[in-house]
């Protein structure tokens, strides 16, 4: 019996020893810092002064597809990332990071190389378990911080008059061409927005490295990292390795010395073997990615609004998530996004998921959405109107000496050329329009988030808020990423197994060449980046162009 | 006691869980104080695709012709064979196909109540009571082997067929009986020869010295009284 006992207790440690499976068992899942990661993804051509130039990247959806699919794939033991060069926005890598914290919560490491680090590499890096760093590379930790251009005075000395109407103390662009420094509203609006973005940013990484967010934030403040070896001292990384040095570690991990025997598979190959699920069920994601404009340019109203119907029409389509990454644009072409995401909620349930930002116009599309997952750095808000109406008149006069006159039939058809201010009675009328459309705008958030109009108005007024924050004011419901969105969407209608399918599609290689042979009916026009300063639009652009990190 | 016994045999049982619950970082830091040891590596024998060998392999084999009316009527009977040149295709290291050119000699020894003899400047067998004649004869052949080949580390198998061409054939009667003086050679037309012979043969190494076993269908001498089939036993050295 005594015999019996001494077995079993020699058997504990044996078993779970045996069952840790000494060294990793797999393939490593490798993330390369030369890819990048865009909302839709796919092939987009820039045509350059040196030529064709044609970029890949990866979708964000496919990216957490596969990154969620490791977490209980035998085959990959770990993953590894190469954080040089990566390239995705802030609340993407917020999602990424999300989902290795699942990876390496179910015991698969993660490990990060690369030879310099700044914010949004570190951000990136600091979910690895190790981070390692070359023994020559360097980087600096500067925080969150916004540089932002004022033109008033340039404008006087050219002779333009550019004349802003809006509604929201908080809608801040447009301010650049008004004003010669930031007004106190834009300044409040930014500190508390950039606060809350960092604040996100710091506890992560604090809380990933075993540090308090006042140790990290010393860190940043001060400046007391820089050359490879003041990483290491301050705890941000786990060790210095030539790349030779770092190929030799992955191959311990695997309990060999060659490397010949290590398997390795890239994020591009794994995620073209994820399966496609069964067809006939089918979670539409409906990408409203870029500005929105009427015609020649990221997000087209009408075009948009068409698919979205198309969507409402499909059978298969049992829940739709609506991934908004825009911020803003025209008010028409919103309008049209919003009526049929509308007419789709009655039918269907809607999901909302933002990315990067769901501002101004990208939030009216969404307000009235079933529910709405945020990313705590995500952009959103900016619940405002303004319109801009240059006079250029004196500058042509004054730079190129030419004398504009206009003649009409009533004493407002010089109104809208863009030569001449806006008259006093001109200018209250504009406002009016402005009035009325910020009060729908209000309308459509009240109705859709179940709110008063007065609490609308009162976190209204243009102001931009972090997600973060926005889910503490009522305009977004739950933070999480755009799986948990279409797991949330698939739980509303039962759906266990079911097929993803995106709207727009990525573009291909050979989409890009037919566009540029064919034309496209939106083919963009350069010009009509200068629409919104006559019409008025919902923009959030100042903030989201500005916000560095 | 009981109760001992239980819980740690509940801890055996959930051990294994105990193990996969440790966090990846707990995991790197055991996984970085193991010990790697550093495996021999393996030599790959590195193998073209198609090869051609000179000189590939040396046989010497012993006929068996003692079927049925033929028992006691052969001595020891023999051929001998090597290659000239052999193209092999190997798709694998260990899988071979081959095609040869060998030659052979065979002789065939007749015993007391048998006899080659010439007639008509071609060979013929006789029945014979002339107890102190004995005679031989022998034919050159070349030959295309052709054969598949497993190598399993140093063992070999083998099997296939050959096709024979005889080229020259020749007998030669020695007597004992001083009268006659009768100890001649003569080279047959080689018209009783069989024109078109082949045998199956399979073959068994190790490293490089082998034995083969080899089957002919055909009789040796087409008109002549002449075994209808035989079979040759023998040893060989691979040299491929």
């Amino acid at each position: 019996m005594k015999r019996f006992i001494a077995f079993l207790i020699a058997l504990v440690p044996v078993a779970a020893f045996a069952a840790g499976d000494g060294f990793l068992k797999g393939k490593i899942l490798k993330l390369d810092g030369n890819e990048s990661v865009t909302e839709i993804g796919g092939s987009s051509f820039s045509l350059t002064l040196s030529g064709i130039s044609n970029s890949k990247s990866l979708s964000l959806l496919d990216v957490e597809r596969a990154l969620e699919k490791v977490v209980d794939d035998d085959k990959i033991a770990m993953v590894y990332i190469n954080y040089d060069h990566f390239s995705a926005s802030v609340s993407s890598i917020e999602e990424i990071r999300t989902l290795l914290g699942k990876i390496s919560a179910a015991g698969k490491p993660v490990v990060a190389y690369g030879a310099s680090l700044g914010n949004s590499s570190y951000y990136l890096a600091s979910a690895a378990d190790r981070i390692f760093l070359h023994p020559a590379g360097s980087g600096s930790l500067t925080g969150l911080g916004t540089t932002q251009y004022f033109l008033k005075d340039l404008f006087d000395s050219l002779g333009v008059e550019i004349q802003l109407i809006r509604h929201g103390k908080y809608k801040s662009a447009g301010e650049m061409y008004i004003r010669n420094d930031i007004s106190p509203e834009n300044r409040e609006q930014y500190e508390v927005l950039l606060g809350s973005l960092w604040s996100t940013i710091a506890e992560e990484i604090a809380a990933s490295r075993g540090l308090s967010v006042e140790e990290f934030n010393s860190i940043v403040d001060n400046l007391e990292v820089g050359i490879a070896e003041t990483w290491i001292d301050k705890g941000l990384i786990d060790g210095l390795k030539y790349r030779d040095e770092m190929e030799q570690y992955l191959c311990h991990l695997f309990g060999t010395t060659d490397p010949a025997e290590v398997e390795t598979v890239s994020i591009r190959d794994y995620i073209s073997s994820l399966k496609k699920g069964p067809s006939g069920k089918k979670i539409a994601v409906i990408y409203a990615d870029g500005e929105i404009v009427r015609s020649g340019g990221d997000i087209v109203g009408e075009k948009l609004a068409a698919q979205i119907a198309k969507v409402r029409e499909d059978e298969d389509v049992k829940a739709v998530v609506f991934r908004v990454n825009s911020p803003g644009g025209e008010v028409v072409a919103a309008d049209m996004i919003r009526r049929e995401i509308e007419l789709l909620k009655a039918e269907k349930p809607v999901v909302a998921s933002y990315g990067a930002y769901a501002a101004s116009g990208g939030y009216l599309i969404s307000a009235a959405c079933d529910r709405i997952f945020v990313d705590n750095t995500t952009l959103t808000g900016s619940i405002g109107v303004f319109g801009m109406v240059p006079a250029l008149g004196g500058a042509i006069k004054k730079v190129l000496k030419v004398n504009v006159v206009n003649i009409g039939t009533s004493p407002h058809s010089g109104m809208g050329t863009g030569m001449q201010p806006l008259t006093e009675e001109e200018k209250a009328k504009y406002q009016e329009s402005i009035e009325d459309i910020y009060d729908d705008f209000v309308t459509v958030v009240a109705e859709g988030r179940d709110m008063e109009k007065t609490a609308v108005d009162d976190i209204a007024q243009g102001r931009v808020w972090s997600g973060k924050d926005a889910l503490t004011i009522g305009l977004a419901d739950e933070k999480g990423t755009l799986l948990d969105a279409i797991d949330y969407a698939a739980s509303l209608v039962k759906l266990d197994k079911y097929r993803i399918s995106t709207i727009p599609e990525k573009k291909s290689f050979l989409d890009n060449i037919r566009e540029l042979k064919n034309g496209e009916s939106d083919d963009y026009d350069p010009l009509v980046r200068f629409r919104w300063l006559l019409e008025p639009g919902f923009h959030a652009m100042a903030i989201m162009q500005y916000i560095s990190l | 006691m009981k109760k001992i016994i239980l819980i740690l045999s509940a801890l055996v049982a959930v051990a294994p869980g105990l193990s996969a619950q440790t966090p990846a970082g707990d995991r790197l830091s055991q996984l970085e104080e193991m010990v790697v040891v550093a495996k021999e590596k393996k030599q790959e024998h590195k193998h073209d695709v198609f090869q051609i060998n000179p000189l590939a392999h040396f046989g010497y084999g012993w006929h068996r012709l003692d079927a049925d009316v033929y028992a006691d009527r052969f001595g020891p009977s023999r051929e001998v064979f090597f290659n000239t040149i052999t193209l092999g295709i190997h798709p694998t290291s260990w899988v071979s196909l081959s095609a040869g050119l060998d030659l052979k000699w065979d002789k065939f020894k007749a015993d007391e109540s048998y006899m080659f003899a010439v007639v008509d400047d071609d060979i013929t067998t006789l029945d014979h009571a002339f107890s102190s004649m004995k005679s031989c004869f022998t034919t050159f052949s070349l030959t295309v082997p052709v054969a598949l080949k497993f190598e399993l580390g140093p063992l070999g198998i083998s099997a296939g067929s050959e096709f024979i061409f005889p080229m020259k054939s020749k007998t030669k009667v020695r007597s004992d009986y001083n009268t006659l003086n009768t100890d001649f050679s003569a080279v047959t037309k080689g018209g009783q020869v069989t024109k078109f012979q082949y045998d199956f043969f399979a073959t068994l190494s190790f490293e490089t010295i082998g034995v083969f076993f080899k089957y002919y269908p055909k009789p040796v001498l087409e008109k002549a009284p002449f075994p209808e089939t035989h079979y040759t036993l023998g040893i060989y050295l691979d040299l491929n």
